[in-house]
């Protein structure tokens, strides 16, 4: 499994029902991108987070597939509008097989 | 006044010779050069050294031993020596008769031309050079001020900050919290909190592999980001966690007698804090009267203030444009405003104005990495011109020879300013 | 209807390959063009030789080399200045301007250095001991 892999999100925590928010994600990971060799001359095996999906009450926000070109630390800004209370989940992929997840709850003003 | 060789060359071959200004007392024309840093040490000894005795130059430096910032990070992460950094002034006297004295200078008075100091003394200058680094602003991050830092240090001045910032760092208790407070831009060396992260990794993975280092950074992105990621990625997985502002890395505040971080309205513990707020331009420049807001403007022809042709501010507290604000840069400058300033003083030919500057930055043991660049003087400031930056992935050789290479310009550029 | 809509997707430091090609890289090679032609001449040309040089200028302009060389101190990657040999430095100055010698900084120094000033600095450097 990959080391040292964070995952970060940053959302308001309150907003107005149909008011879109911007959503901001980040993980802390190598992605290594299978192109490089390491000192012995040796490919160095590719693992990267291949696929980002954000959720909110079940229905899909968004979907990415990532290629390896991506730079270490992936950061994704997205804006999606919230029609009510609820909570957002966030899952990263990664090639090791190994999921990623985190979550926030929004709620609306009255 | 005898006319020395150069001298008489230079005025008989001057395109513009300014007449020489005489002070009175010595009869030769004065420079008073204020801080004895990476920019005023290069200018005194540059003007000392070429005018051959034609100008009286006067160093006013309040500490006797020059501490570096440029490899105090390495100081930090156990590679150098405090005395490694450390250096003394009586090159200087010695070998070209600058008259350094050891104090602060306290007012500038622009109409008479004069400078006072804290020891009471006045010094007349015909042309005044302030290299005085940088000031913090106060309150930039809530909760810190300067009669705090000996709990949370900024080690942004180097010395005895560097000193007790290290010893934090090996005292921190096992599985620990390290904690930086990034600056916002533009401040003094821009890749040096980032170095200082890899230096501070590098001593915890040995000695403290469970500890954590946090990052709140009011930036989105830093200098040489993708080489230092990748660095930090490589050398300390899962060590380094980076707060950028995209996550609220900028809003911060800290109690340092609880030894409490917070970050974007969450509270955190911490064991070591190195805060490094905000900066401006050392505080003598404001009193000069030739700042505007944090940093003072100057002429990129010659380093001249945009306030008074006789006032010139080198390094990090003047306001240039393109280049970055590192000791390379101070140096660079100081060369350009040293010819101009003889010059004008004495005649002397003066030539176009050249700046440069590159920045090491040790990533790990033997991971060097570099960007630099040239720059010109355009009417509206100093402009980049050409660069370059190290690239992420390679190969392990070429960055030890990197590493190696910053060894040996610190061991010349240190001469340069300092021998 | 959907409840949740995508509208603006930003992905920083997006792509490694892109970070790695020089944005310059046109500006790059018009360089290079220039150079090679301006690098060849005095080589294979009038041959210009150290003692013609402006001494005062090089002088000037050593300033910028002995930020990393010292002038009499040889250290492990960075050789010293004092004894070098005029024409290989010339020679040297040229290949770097050309980009045909490798080292980015050297590359980038010597680029902006025009035949007189790399005259000059070998006439500067043959006055040292
Ligand atoms: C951690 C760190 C790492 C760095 N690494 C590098 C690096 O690798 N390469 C690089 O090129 N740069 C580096 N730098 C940047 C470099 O240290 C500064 O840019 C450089 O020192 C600026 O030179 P200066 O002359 O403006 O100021 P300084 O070198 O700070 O000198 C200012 C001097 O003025 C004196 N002074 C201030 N006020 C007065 C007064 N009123 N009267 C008399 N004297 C006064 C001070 O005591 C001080 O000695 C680094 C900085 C830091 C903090």
């Amino acid at each position: 499994m990959a080391t040292g892999v964070k995952t970060r999100v940053k959302l308001p925590k309150q907003v107005r029902a149909g008011e879109v928010v911007t959503i901001k994600t980040l993980i802390t990971h190598r992605m290594e991108s299978g192109h490089r060799l390491d000192s012995d001359n040796q490919p160095i095996p590719r693992s990267i987070i291949h696929r980002f999906l954000c959720e909110f009450e079940g229905e899909l926000v968004i979907d990415l597939d990532i290629g390896p070109g991506i730079s270490t630390n992936p950061f994704f800004e997205f804006q999606a509008l919230v029609p009510g209370p609820g909570v957002f989940t966030f899952i990263w992929f990664d090639d090791d097989g190994a999921i990623y997840t985190d979550s926030r709850a929004i709620s609306v003003m009255s | 006044m005898t006319w020395n060789r150069r001298k008489f060359l230079g005025a008989a071959t001057g395109a513009l010779s300014a007449p020489a200004v005489l002070a009175e007392g010595s009869g030769k024309p004065r420079v008073v050069v204020v801080g004895g840093g990476a920019g005023g040490g290069t200018v005194a000894r540059y003007i000392a050294k070429d005018s051959d005795g034609a100008i009286d130059v006067t160093l006013i430096e309040p500490s006797q031993v020059y501490f570096s910032c440029f490899f105090s990070n390495l100081y930090i992460g156990g590679l150098k020596s405090i005395d490694e950094i450390g250096h003394t002034y009586g090159a200087l006297a010695a070998n070209y008769g600058i008259n350094v004295i050891h104090d602060w200078a306290v007012a500038v008075d622009r109409v008479d031309k004069n400078v006072t100091l804290a020891g009471g003394q006045v010094l007349p200058y015909d042309k005044l050079i302030l290299s005085p680094g940088i000031d913090f602003i106060e309150g930039s991050v809530p909760g810190w001020d300067l009669s705090v830092q000996t709990k949370m240090p900024h080690a942004y001045e180097a010395g005895s900050q560097s000193q007790l910032l290290r010893a934090q760092i090996e005292n921190m208790p096992e599985g620990g919290v390290y904690a930086m407070v990034a600056p916002p831009n533009p401040y003094r060396c821009p890749p040096g909190p980032y170095e200082r992260i890899s230096m501070v990794a590098h001593v915890l993975k040995a000695t403290n592999p469970t500890a954590k280092i946090v990052i709140a950074d009011p930036k989105p992105k830093f200098s040489k980001m993708a080489l230092f990621e990748d660095g930090w990625a490589t050398h300390y997985p899962g060590l380094i966690d980076w707060i950028g502002e995209d996550f609220g890395g900028g809003d911060v505040s800290v109690d340092p007698d609880q030894m409490m971080l917070t970050i974007d309205g969450e509270e955190m513990a911490v064991d070591v804090c190195n805060v490094i707020p905000a900066m401006k331009a050392g505080r003598i420049a404001e009193l000069a009267g030739v700042t505007d807001g944090r940093w003072a403007p100057v002429n990129s022809a010659d380093m001249s203030s945009k306030t008074d042709p006789d006032v010139y501010v080198l390094g990090d507290a003047c306001q240039q444009g393109d280049m970055p604000k590192s000791g390379f840069s101070a140096n660079s400058q100081a060369k350009v405003c040293a010819n101009a300033v003889r010059g004008s003083l004495t005649g002397s030919r003066i030539f176009p104005p050249r700046y440069a500057n590159t920045c090491w930055s040790l990533i790990a043991v033997n991971d060097g990495v570099k960007v630099g660049a040239t720059y010109e003087a355009t009417e509206e400031k100093i402009a980049r011109v050409d660069g370059f930056v190290s690239q992420v992935g390679e190969d392990a050789n070429l960055r030890k020879t990197t590493y190696e290479e910053s060894e040996n310009w610190y061991a010349a550029i240190t001469a340069d300013m300092f021998h | 209807m959907m409840p949740t809509k995508v509208a603006v997707l930003i992905m920083r430091g997006i792509c490694k390959r892109w970070a790695l090609k020089d944005c310059g890289s046109k500006v790059r090679k018009a360089m290079l063009a220039i150079c090679a032609c301006f690098g060849i001449l005095p080589v294979a040309g009038a041959r210009a030789e150290a003692k013609d040089g402006d001494v005062e200028l090089g002088a000037y302009l050593s300033a910028e080399c002995v930020t990393c060389h010292q002038v009499n101190a040889q250290t492990e990657e960075i050789p010293q200045i004092a004894g070098l040999d005029p024409n290989a430095f010339m020679a040297a100055m040229q290949a770097y301007k050309a980009k045909q010698r490798e080292h980015p900084i050297m590359q980038m120094m010597a680029g902006r250095l025009n035949d007189e000033e790399i005259v000059a600095l070998a006439a500067y450097f043959s006055t040292l001991e």
